[in-house]
């Protein structure tokens, strides 16, 4: 038993390769401001609460010594939480999202059938999101792309 | 506390955190997040793969609730009655198992203030007040789960009417629930009480930490007793010589009127016994002129011997029923 935990965690190191990707979340909590407004902070938390948003950050970093090209980020929407519209972003990158897991689309061209009628895909049909990054990543170098859910 | 700057400004109206949720993700679920990423790998030529740890959430107790009156137009009642029911539906709306406060109390406003108020929970959820019903004392609590097959009860206000009311006066009588988690009742939403969580070690306070509903008792004409006026007549007569003597031969037409008024009346039967100085005449009942037969069948008359009988059965009030019927003198 001790053998094979040993196995499972020497594991994920001869697979980094040249890439390797964190997930933080943050429990996003609006502030009001010095000046009136309002701000969202994106706080770190251990606990959320049904109703409140998550904000998630994927930090992707190229360990390797060679530019990596291809990369391409898939995150599913995490179990009881419905996807915030227009919350996925990433700089320079391409976003696309799924409503079945399999075939990626731009949203406005996703369709569900529900009750034997064809609709547009809504939130709650978001079942995951991929970015793809066009530009080779650079050794050492890093970037991220962030998404927003709300906890049913 | 590390906090990413976010530029983004909201507005105000966006600002609600936690939005009532019929049913939220139940206290203790731990909310996972795993990227994958997959690249073409310059050391081998293929496709890389990997995965991010898991970022988790645990999700907190949040604490919420909601009454709702089900009586949504005002009960009928009478000065003096006691016992009268309220009936409300309290749910936990929050996402833990959670102890509520239940207080019943008059509303200003009114004419006048129930008295003796009692709360029960329907233990036996059959949506009527009786015997198996629980009484709640005061300090005592009701127990929901949000999670488990009992997230709501059926609650009663029950109350006397006082004697000195008069027709036309309401009472106004509003049942709140007030979570029992220690600081819960006197927090904001948001708000964290730590170790207060069911399923979990810490709560929140939900938007609903507090609701009530309110329903009215009105005070009513009281109930008018109901009668059955019955008036019997002789319709015709008719002699032997088809003239209108009373003469042995002559048979004679008895009209039966029935009216109920002032309240519907089940199970009323009509009876009539013919005088020994007359003979029934066979078949000759009506009920509003339908014919009847006199045996104990299909119709509503049966005769037996001289006595004739006519079962009306439910009867609505202002209805007239004309029976008749013939007998012959001997």
């Amino acid at each position: 038993m001790r053998l094979l935990t040993t196995l499972l965690l020497l594991f994920p190191f001869a697979a980094l390769a040249g890439v390797s990707l964190e997930s933080a979340s943050y429990r996003i909590v609006a502030v009001k401001q010095d000046d009136g407004s309002i701000a969202e902070e994106w706080q770190t938390a251990e606990t959320i609460a049904p109703g409140d948003k998550i904000g998630y950050r994927v930090t992707y970093v190229n360990t390797g010594n060679e530019a990596v090209s291809g990369v391409t980020i898939n995150n599913p929407v995490p179990e009881s939480t419905v996807y915030i519209m227009n919350s996925a972003n990433g700089a320079g990158t391409e976003i696309t999202y799924t409503v079945d897991g399999k075939t990626y689309g731009r949203i406005q061209d996703l369709n569900v059938t529900e009750d034997g009628e064809v609709r547009p895909a809504r939130a709650k049909d978001i079942e995951g999101i991929r970015w793809v990054i066009p530009a080779p990543v650079a050794p050492e170098s890093q970037g991220y792309v962030e998404f927003q859910v709300r906890v049913d | 506390m590390k906090t990413l700057s976010k530029a983004a400004l909201l507005a105000a109206g966006l600002v609600a955190s936690s939005a009532t949720w019929a049913v939220g993700t139940p206290a203790g679920t731990i909310i996972s997040n795993t990227a994958t990423a997959t690249f073409d790998d310059p050391a081998t030529g293929t496709t890389g793969v990997t995965s991010s740890d898991s970022a988790d959430l645990t999700v907190l107790e949040l604490i919420s609730v909601n009454v709702t009156a089900e009586n949504t137009t005002p009960v009928v009642t009478e000065a003096g009655d006691t016992q009268q029911v309220l009936t409300f539906t309290v749910t936990n709306t929050g996402n833990g198992s959670e102890a509520f406060n239940l207080d019943a109390t008059n509303l200003a406003g009114d004419e006048i203030d129930a008295e003796n108020i009692q709360v029960y929970i329907d233990t036996n959820g059959d949506g009527e007040l009786d015997a198996g019903d629980q009484l709640l004392t005061a300090g005592s609590t009701i127990n929901l789960d949000a999670n488990a097959s009992n997230p709501d009860a059926t609650v009663f206000v029950v109350v006397d009417i006082p004697a000195a009311g008069n027709v036309g006066d309401t009472a106004d009588i509003q049942l709140a629930a007030t979570s029992n988690t220690p600081g819960a009742a006197t927090g904001t939403p948001g708000d964290l009480l730590a170790g207060e969580g069911t399923g979990v070690s810490d709560a929140v306070v939900g938007n609903n930490v507090t609701d009530s509903a309110s329903a009215t008792f009105t005070i009513g004409e009281p109930p008018t007793e109901a009668t059955v006026n019955i008036e019997k007549t002789v319709a015709s007569r008719v002699d032997p010589f088809g003239g209108t003597t009373d003469i042995p031969g002559t048979v004679v037409t008895y009209q039966i009127a029935v009216e109920v008024v002032g309240g519907d009346v089940e199970n009323l039967v009509i009876t009539d016994s013919i005088p020994s100085q007359m003979q029934y005449v066979a078949d000759s009942v009506t009920v509003d002129g339908a014919t009847q037969t006199d045996a104990a069948d299909g119709d509503i008359t049966s005769v037996t011997g001289a006595d004739v009988s006519v079962n009306l059965g439910s009867v609505a009030t202002g209805t007239d029923i004309v029976i008749q019927l013939k007998a012959e003198i001997r």
